[in-house]
């Protein structure tokens, strides 16, 4: 069966029905570890190939363009989000998501299969942008995991989060790891999980969106990256074999970055431990996807954090948002990661 | 509390159907679960949380507090009263008209 047979059901059913009744598991050939989960697609994905699947496997199916109308006809839109982005609810609880002119994904109600697909204006890495971390990130909270807006690194075989929001430089920061030898675990979305020695940052994918003055000043030996979308400048840049850690790490700390609008240039790099209540209203303001929200989805959000917290400590990093002032950034991190 | 007066004679209970608590380095958050809203206890306000959870009597609450901090009684039973009123006019703590378990 090929991706352009989708949606066609029985005269007169529910074309989502029909995706699900017509394509079996078995045609999504690919299967890859991603952020601790499986991820089988129909389609090659920039990811490390996994043989055993994990006990959570989500499926990626692609579907052309001509499959969303119909969907799009019976979703209950929820107001409020900008205009070039939409999401709302189809009536067996699935979520459709909608980045006008670039993407659109359909997430099953039950949170394991994502049907995509993409406009002839974008790129499949941009897609895979958009599907890895928004819809994967949906699909981990339907199921009762809570992951988190950051981005991490391994240093010395330990995992440390970067949290703020877009914007605020956490991948540049990643990226000024990387010039000293260091390895990316994930970028923008960090799911951390608790084993018996702690938690855990798994590895997301392996490359880190930038803007390209920040690339050349520390990935000058990189192939050049896939611009993003045409409302942002940054590449989406492949990292070599050498700069991703392909495995889980211990989560050691997280360092929220404090806002570019209240560090001027002339400041010197500050780093304070967060008060607990701090920390707390930290990490829940780094919970993504929160226009999901119901009383047992908050319930999960705090007890998560809580754990969290009681387990990794949170500091707040202060620094000009100079690209010269990020070796000192990482170097005081460093120098403050727990052993 | 409904058709009484708030006094060291009143007993409490903490209400675990509206609230998630958490100790975490010597403070206490909670959320609220009829709101949503999250909420956050001291060193002193844990204190007393716990000593709620343990007694369930002010009374009692009140003589460990005494115990455990140097303050005149009269400032001791103001605040305590005044935290337990806070925590009772959010719903997280029922109070009862007299102390049932003097």
């Amino acid at each position: 069966m090929s991706a352009s047979d989708l949606g066609r059901g029985a005269p007169g059913s529910d074309p989502v029905k029909a995706v699900v009744a017509e394509l079996p598991c078995g045609a999504c050939l690919y299967r890859y570890g991603v952020y601790g989960i499986s991820l089988r697609s129909e389609i090659p994905l920039a990811l490390p190939a996994q043989e055993t699947a994990s006990p959570l496997e989500f499926e990626l199916r692609i579907v052309p363009a001509s499959f969303f109308p119909d969907v799009a006809r019976q979703v209950k839109f929820v107001s409020g989000p900008p205009a070039w982005y939409q999401y709302g609810f189809l009536p067996d609880g699935a979520v459709y998501y909608r980045w006008l002119d670039n993407f659109e994904f359909l997430l099953s109600a039950d949170g394991h299969r994502i049907t995509g697909g993409w406009s002839d204006g974008t790129t499949i890495e941009a897609f895979q942008v958009y599907a890895l971390i928004w819809i994967v990130a949906s699909a981990l909270i339907r199921n009762g995991y809570e992951p988190l807006h950051a981005t991490c690194m391994e240093a010395d075989g330990k995992a440390v989060a970067f949290l703020g929001e877009s914007g605020f430089g956490k991948s540049s920061l990643a990226a000024c790891f990387l010039h000293a030898g260091h390895r990316l675990l994930t970028d923008d979305l960090l799911l951390a999980t608790k084993t018996r020695g702690g938690y855990v940052a798994n590895p997301g994918p392996p490359r880190l969106k930038l803007f390209p003055r920040v690339a050349k000043t520390f990935l000058p030996a990189n192939p050049w990256g896939t611009p993003m979308n045409s409302l942002t400048k940054k590449l989406i840049m492949p990292l070599l074999d050498h700069q991703v850690c392909w495995t889980y790490a211990p989560l050691k700390a997280i360092y929220l970055l404090e806002s570019p609008r209240k560090v001027s240039r002339a400041k010197e790099i500050t780093l304070e431990r967060l008060p607990v209540r701090d920390s707390l209203t930290t990490l829940l303001g780094s919970t993504v996807r929160r226009e999901m929200v119901d009383p047992q989805r908050t319930q999960r959000q705090f007890l998560t954090c809580t754990d969290l917290l009681a387990q990794v400590p949170v500091a707040r990093i202060s620094y000009p948002r100079v690209l010269e002032s990020l070796p000192k950034v990482r170097d005081m991190i460093l120098a403050d990661l727990p052993s | 509390m409904v058709g009484g007066h708030l006094s060291l004679d009143c007993s409490a209970r903490i209400n675990n159907d509206n609230v998630v608590s958490r100790e975490l380095e010597g403070e206490t958050v909670m959320l609220d679960l009829k709101s949503g809203t999250y909420l956050g206890l001291n060193q002193v306000g844990t204190r007393v949380w716990a000593l709620i959870q343990e007694h369930g009597s002010l009374r009692r609450v009140f003589e460990e507090l005494q115990k455990e901090y140097d303050v005149p009684p009269e400032t001791l039973k103001t605040d305590l009263l005044a935290l337990v009123d806070e925590l009772a006019a959010k719903g997280l703590v029922s109070l009862g008209a007299t102390d049932e378990r003097k």
